[in-house]
């Protein structure tokens, strides 16, 4: 029968749950980063720090999972709203990361991650579950065949009664355990069986006390640092000099691109359409090309489109990632047999348009290249 | 393999504390204000503390940090929470001198 509801009984609800508050968490701690606007970034960190105290909940911390949404939630995060309020102005509520800062930064976080979670993954002590949960789960999947196989509704209730109960450590008051270590007493290793480790561990009096010291002398510090001062006329200025400024461009440099954008395009599109013909006119410049190249050279000519843009939207890396395309073009097809004389004319008659626009983004008062982020 | 009937491992929450980790550390090189640069900062030492307490939890491995895990991660807020004051105190003292809490006009020692 489908629709049983012993087949619930195979899922891991603990599995689920994790599953669940992991993505929230990540979800929109992605979101925090990729948020322009400050207020919104504080809202998804607080949903990223619930789901965090959720995960720690499901560990069995629930101390910590407690404390997480009281302190982090309920004071960090009030804290940080308050900077917000305190600084809001337009200029500052939505601030933009540059183009050239999100490649490098997700290039980097992305090789970080990768080393991360490839080393998280490859330790067998940290892949491995917990005994116990390894028998449950055997014993879950030996009773799903049995309850499989059963005739009567007696023999499926009895194979699922024969389910291992995973045993833990008897896990209790780890709160008031945790108070007491704190106060230099670790009732929760009184029987250690090592005799020098069970006097050695005296638990975290000094560092709780230093602590405490710590967050005294921080929220002294904070109020000295943090106290008003006015600077009416000079804070109006500099306001005003830090909005946005409004950037010329020379109509050469605009109607440029625009040339350039409207080239690149119908080169694209006649690198595909004329590969055939090029191929039986001049079949002693191109010896047996592989089927990718011309595609690839087509692409490239689309990257120009997308580069002549982002040169348009004043970024400088746009026009440097100009000068590299026409040279990796010539270098591809030299490298996949094209004569190379050819490719070096190629490149030349590419780099040219290149070079017409570089010399004219530096002409001008201001020039436009000086204005570029 | 159904991952919803598998049990859950170590490695399961060292990869949520990588994941929230590696953002954060994006958060904090790519934003340009200030109180986007404490949130990174939040967000790292979160990815931190879900892997102690991964390693101090009864459920994950027979033989685990135990409450040593816990009371780290609890060492780790309480310091969040005074470093979040102080970096705000910063910011703050920063915007009143020089009316931006934008990071990049933060150059003030360059030589």
């Amino acid at each position: 029968v489908i629709g049983d509801s012993l087949l619930m009984a195979a899922i891991n609800w603990h599995s689920v749950f994790f599953f669940l508050f992991a993505a929230i968490a990540c979800f929109f701690g992605a979101a925090v980063l990729f948020s322009a606007n400050v207020v919104r970034m504080a809202f998804y960190l607080v949903i990223s720090l619930a789901a965090t105290s959720g995960l720690f909940f499901l560990a069995g911390s629930e101390f910590l999972g407690a404390m997480q949404i009281m302190i982090y939630v309920g004071g960090t995060l009030v804290l940080l709203i308050f900077g917000v309020m305190l600084t809001a102005q337009e200029a500052f509520v939505n601030m933009k990361t540059r183009g050239g800062e999100w490649v490098l930064g997700l290039i980097v976080g992305a090789s970080l991650l990768l080393l991360l979670v490839s080393t998280a993954a490859n330790v067998r002590a940290w892949r491995e579950p917990h005994p116990e949960l390894v028998k449950y789960k055997q014993s879950v999947d030996k009773a799903e065949d049995d309850a499989r196989d059963a005739i009567s509704y007696e023999e499926r209730q009895a194979a699922w009664d024969g389910v291992h109960q995973p045993e833990f450590k008897p896990h209790e008051r780890t709160t008031a355990q945790m108070g007491f270590a704190f106060t230099g007493v670790r009732v929760d290793s009184e029987e250690a069986a090592n005799a020098t480790l069970r006097r050695g561990q005296s638990g975290y009096l000094l560092a709780f006390q230093a602590v405490g010291m710590h967050l005294l002398i921080v929220l002294v510090g904070a109020a000295y640092l943090s106290r008003t001062k006015r600077f009416g006329a000079a804070r109006a200025r500099a306001v005003s000099t830090y909005q946005e400024r409004s950037r010329t461009r020379g109509k050469l440099v605009s109607a440029w691109i625009v040339i350039g954008i409207v080239l690149n395009l119908v080169l694209a599109v006649a690198t595909i359409a004329g590969q055939a013909s090029f191929q039986e006119d001049y079949p002693e410049l191109l010896i047996d090309p592989p089927s990718w190249l011309f595609p690839v050279v087509s692409l490239l000519f689309l990257a120009n489109v997308l580069l002549l843009a982002v040169v348009w939207g004043w970024q400088r890396w746009g026009i440097i990632a100009l000068w590299i395309i026409p040279i990796a073009q010539a270098t591809l097809l030299a490298t996949n047999g094209l004569d190379p004389r050819v490719a070096a004319g190629l490149a030349v008659a590419l780099l040219i348009p290149v070079a017409v626009l570089t010399a004219l983004v530096s002409i001008g008062r201001p020039t436009a290249w000086s204005q570029m982020d | 393999m159904n991952p919803f009937t598998e049990p859950i491992t170590v490695s399961h929450y060292l990869v949520v504390g990588a994941v929230l980790f590696v953002l954060g550390v994006l958060c904090m090189a790519t934003k340009r204000n200030a109180l986007g640069v404490l949130m990174g900062i939040e967000l790292v030492l979160n990815g931190a503390n879900v892997n102690f307490i991964a390693f101090g939890s009864d459920y994950l491995r027979e033989v685990n940090l135990g409450i040593d895990g816990q009371l780290m991660a609890l060492f780790v807020i309480v310091l969040a929470a005074a470093e979040a004051a102080v970096a705000l105190a910063i910011a703050l003292n920063f915007y009143n001198n020089h009316t931006t809490i934008d990071v990049d006009q933060a150059d003030d020692l360059k030589g």
